[in-house]
C-alpha cells in the first residue's frame, strides 16, 4: 500500500521523505522530518492514527496531516478534525483527489510555516 | 375415510350407552358387553390401520383389554344367566385383577417410550403421588377388608387385590399427565378414559363398602365411557404421535405441580389426624413408611434439581466464553479484512490509477508493466479471500457433504502437522446439514486439541453409519490427560471440549471423551440422523 502511495505522489512530482509502519515511529520520524504534509492511516500498530495526529499537530502545528483509512465514518471523521487533520480521505478514493489535498496541504503548510514564523518573530 | 371412524365410533357407542340405559335384563348386559369388546375391536383394528411404533405398548393394551371383556363376560353373563347367581370370588375377578396390571404395564411402555427413558423427574413425581395415593387406598379402601373378620381367605385376598390394581393404573396415568411428550387428541381421550375408568372404580370401591352398590348403578355407564374412549383414543389418526419420543426438556418444577406434591405430602398426617377424629384405626406403621419414602423422594427430587442449576450455571458460564469469542473473532476478521484485502485493494486500485495515467500520456509499456502488477495483484487477493472463505465455513461441506469436507480437512491436518490420520469414512449420502456441521466442527475441534497438546505421532477418525443415527470416533496415541480435568477446563477458559459437548447436546446427540494420561485421547459422538430440538 505504502509503496503504490509513494509511486503515486512521486508520479505527481512529490517528495516522499519517509515512511513509518507504526504511530510511535509515524511521530518520531515527523518529528525528525519536519514535513509538510503526513499521509496518515488510522488503524496503526502501537498508538492510533487519530492519537499520532493530535501528537504531531501539538507538538509541529504547521505540519498538515492528511488521513487516509478504510473507515468511511463521519464520526472518525470529525475526531480527526478536531484533533487538527487538514482532511479526511476514505481508500479507494481518486488518487489524484489525494494528490491534489496533498498539494493544497502542501500549500497551506507553507503559509502556516511563513505565519508562525512572523509570530515568533515578533514575540522574539 | 379412516379417519372419520374414531367419530362414527364414539357416537355409535353413545347410541348404545344410551341403548343400555333404556334397556334391562339380558339384553342390557349383551349391550355392556359388546361396548367392551368393541373397544378390544377397536384397538385392534387402529393397530392394523395406524401401524404405531413400536407396537408393543398396543398389544399389552389389547392384551388388558381381552382380560377386561373376558371378566366381564364371565360376571355378567356367565354368572349371572347360566349359574344364575353371582359368587364372589369367581373366576372374573380374576381376569379382572389381570386386566389392571396389563393395561398399566401398555401405559407405561407408551410413557417409557415418550420419554425415551429419560425422564426421571417425572417418575419421582408420580411416585411422591402414588405414595399419597397408597395411603389413601390402604386405609379407605383395603383396611376394611383386611380387618374384616367375616370375610374368608379367598374373598379377602381377591377383595384386596383390586385396589393395587388401581393404585397401580393411577401411578402410572400419574406418569401419562406429568411426563414428557406431544398430547394430541388421541392424548386426550386416552387420558379421559383413564380418569373416568379410576373415577368409576373408586365410586363402585366406595359404594361396596357403604353396601349400596346396585347393579345397573350409573357407575356401569361411567365405566362404558372409559371403555369407549379407550376405542376411541386408538381409532383416532393421531394414535401413532403418542408413542413419538418427546425432545429432552429441562428439569423444572412448575408452581401447580409444586402445590401438587405439597398437597401429597400432607396426606399422610392428615390421614393420621382425621382417623383420630373419627376413632377409627390408624395406620401407623404404613403412614411411617409413606413419611420416610416421601422424604427420599423429595430428597431425589432436590438432587435432580441442584444438578440442573449447576448444569445451568455451566451452560451460562459457556454461553457467555462462546459470546466472547465470537466477537474476538469477528475482531479478528475485522482486522484480516482491513490489513490484508483492504490495503492490497486499495493499493492496486492505486496501480490501475497511475498505469490509466500512463495511457493517457501514451506511455504504453509503463502502464503494461503497471496493468501485470495489478493482475498480480488482484490474483493473490482472490486466493487470500478464497482462504478466509473456507476458514470461516468450508464450501465443500455445503456442496459435496461431510465425507469430502472431512477428507479434505483431515488431508490438509496431515500435510500441516506430519502426523499419520487414518480416516475411515463410511456415510452413504447426506444428513441434516446441522448434524453435518456438528460433526465437522467435533473433528475440527478434536484434531486442533491433538496438533496442540496431544504430542501423538498417530490419530484415526472413524465416522460409521448406523441405522438411525452415525457415530464418530477420534482417536490418538498420545499423552491423554486425566478425565476429571474435560469439566475443569471450562472453568480455566478452554471451552473447547465443553463447547464441542453443548454443540452435539443441542441437536440430541451423545458426546463422551475418554482419556488416561499417557494413554492416549479419545473423542466419541453419536448424533441421530435428524435434528432432535432440545426444549
Amino acid at each position: 500500500m505504502r509503496t503504490a502511495l509513494r509511486d503515486a505522489l512521486e508520479d505527481e512530482g512529490a517528495t516522499v521523505v519517509g515512511e513509518a509502519d507504526n504511530g510511535p515511529a509515524g511521530v518520531e520520524l515527523a518529528a525528525r522530518l519536519q514535513p509538510d504534509v503526513v499521509l496518515m492511516d488510522l488503524r496503526l500498530p502501537g498508538i492510533s492514527g487519530l492519537e499520532a495526529t493530535h501528537q504531531i499537530k501539538q507538538r509541529h502545528p504547521a505540519v498538515q496531516v492528511l488521513v487516509l483509512t478504510a473507515y468511511d465514518d463521519p464520526a472518525l471523521d470529525r475526531e480527526a478534525m478536531a484533533m487538527g487533520a487538514y482532511a479526511f480521505l476514505v481508500k479507494g478514493c481518486e488518487v489524484q483527489q489525494i494528490c491534489q489535498l496533498a498539494g493544497q496541504a502542501w500549500a497551506h503548510a507553507r503559509t502556516r510555516q511563513t505565519e508562525l514564523s512572523l509570530e515568533t518573530h515578533r514575540s522574539g | 375415510m379412516a379417519a372419520r371412524w374414531w367419530r362414527i365410533y364414539l357416537a355409535g357407542g353413545l347410541l348404545a350407552i344410551g341403548g343400555w340405559w333404556l334397556l334391562d335384563g339380558l339384553a342390557r348386559d349383551l349391550v355392556y358387553a359388546a361396548v367392551d369388546t368393541s373397544a378390544l375391536v377397536a384397538i385392534l383394528l387402529a393397530i392394523r390401520l395406524w401401524r404405531p411404533r413400536p407396537v408393543a405398548p398396543w398389544w399389552v393394551l389389547a392384551a388388558g383389554q381381552t382380560a377386561n371383556v373376558i371378566g366381564d363376560v364371565w360376571y355378567n353373563l356367565v354368572n349371572q344367566y347360566l349359574l344364575g347367581q353371582q359368587i364372589f370370588p369367581s373366576g372374573a375377578d380374576g381376569f379382572y385383577v389381570g386386566s389392571y396390571p396389563l393395561l398399566a404395564f401398555g401405559l407405561l411402555l407408551l410413557v417409557r417410550r415418550r420419554s425415551a427413558g429419560a425422564d426421571r423427574d417425572g417418575l419421582l413425581d408420580a411416585s411422591m403421588l402414588t405414595v399419597g395415593a397408597a395411603v389413601l387406598t390402604w386405609t379407605y379402601l383395603m383396611l376394611p377388608y383386611a380387618s374384616d373378620p367375616g370375610l374368608p381367605l379367598l374373598a379377602k385376598v381377591v377383595a384386596l387385590a383390586y385396589p393395587p390394581g388401581d393404585l397401580v393404573l393411577l401411578v402410572v396415568t400419574a406418569r401419562l399427565a406429568v411426563g414428557p411428550g406431544r398430547r394430541p387428541v388421541a392424548f386426550g381421550i386416552l387420558f379421559a378414559s383413564l380418569v373416568l375408568l379410576l373415577a368409576a372404580d373408586a365410586a363402585y370401591a366406595g359404594l361396596q363398602l357403604a353396601g349400596q352398590f346396585q347393579p345397573g348403578s350409573p357407575v356401569y355407564v361411567v365405566w362404558m365411557l372409559a371403555l369407549l374412549l379407550r376405542g376411541a383414543a386408538a381409532l383416532h389418526p393421531s394414535m401413532p404421535l403418542l408413542t413419538e419420543p418427546a425432545p429432552r426438556a429441562a428439569r423444572t418444577l412448575s408452581g401447580p405441580r409444586l402445590v401438587l406434591l405439597a398437597g401429597v405430602a400432607t396426606i399422610a398426617p392428615a390421614v393420621d389426624v382425621i382417623q383420630d377424629l373419627r376413632g377409627a384405626p390408624r395406620p401407623t406403621k404404613v403412614i411411617a413408611g409413606a413419611t420416610v419414602v416421601l422424604f427420599v423422594l423429595a430428597l431425589a427430587r432436590l438432587r435432580g434439581l441442584a444438578i440442573e442449576v449447576g448444569a445451568h450455571a455451566e451452560r451460562q458460564r459457556l454461553l457467555s466464553r462462546i459470546l466472547r469469542a465470537t466477537e474476538e473473532e469477528r475482531t479478528r476478521i475485522a482486522s484480516d479484512l482491513h490489513d490484508g484485502p483492504i490495503q492490497q485493494l486499495t493499493a492496486l486500485g492505486i496501480v490501475a490509477q497511475r498505469a490509466r495515467r500512463r495511457l493517457a500520456r501514451d506511455q504504453r509499456s509503463d502502464a503494461d508493466e503497471l496493468m501485470e502488477q495489478v493482475h498480480a495483484g488482484v490474483r493473490t487477493e482472490v486466493e487470500a479471500l478464497r482462504r478466509l472463505m473456507t476458514e470461516l465455513r468450508p464450501p465443500v461441506l455445503d456442496e459435496r457433504g461431510l465425507v469430502a469436507a472431512l477428507r479434505d480437512h483431515v488431508d490438509a491436518f496431515a500435510d500441516r502437522t506430519g502426523l499419520a490420520c487414518q480416516a475411515e469414512l463410511d456415510l452413504p449420502g447426506r444428513l441434516d446439514p446441522e448434524v453435518e456441521t456438528v460433526l465437522y466442527r467435533v473433528v475440527q475441534e478434536s484434531l486442533t486439541n491433538v496438533a496442540k497438546h496431544a504430542c501423538a505421532s498417530n490419530v484415526s477418525i472413524h465416522l460409521m453409519d448406523q441405522g438411525d443415527g452415525v457415530a464418530l470416533d477420534v482417536r490418538d496415541d498420545g499423552v491423554g490427560f486425566e478425565p476429571a480435568r474435560a469439566s475443569g477446563l471450562l472453568r480455566a477458559g478452554h471451552f473447547g471440549l465443553a463447547g464441542m459437548r453443548e454443540r452435539v447436546r443441542l441437536v440430541g446427540g451423545r458426546w463422551e471423551v475418554q482419556a488416561v494420561p499417557g494413554g492416549g485421547a479419545r473423542v466419541a459422538v453419536h448424533l441421530p440422523r435428524q435434528v432432535t430440538p432440545v426444549g
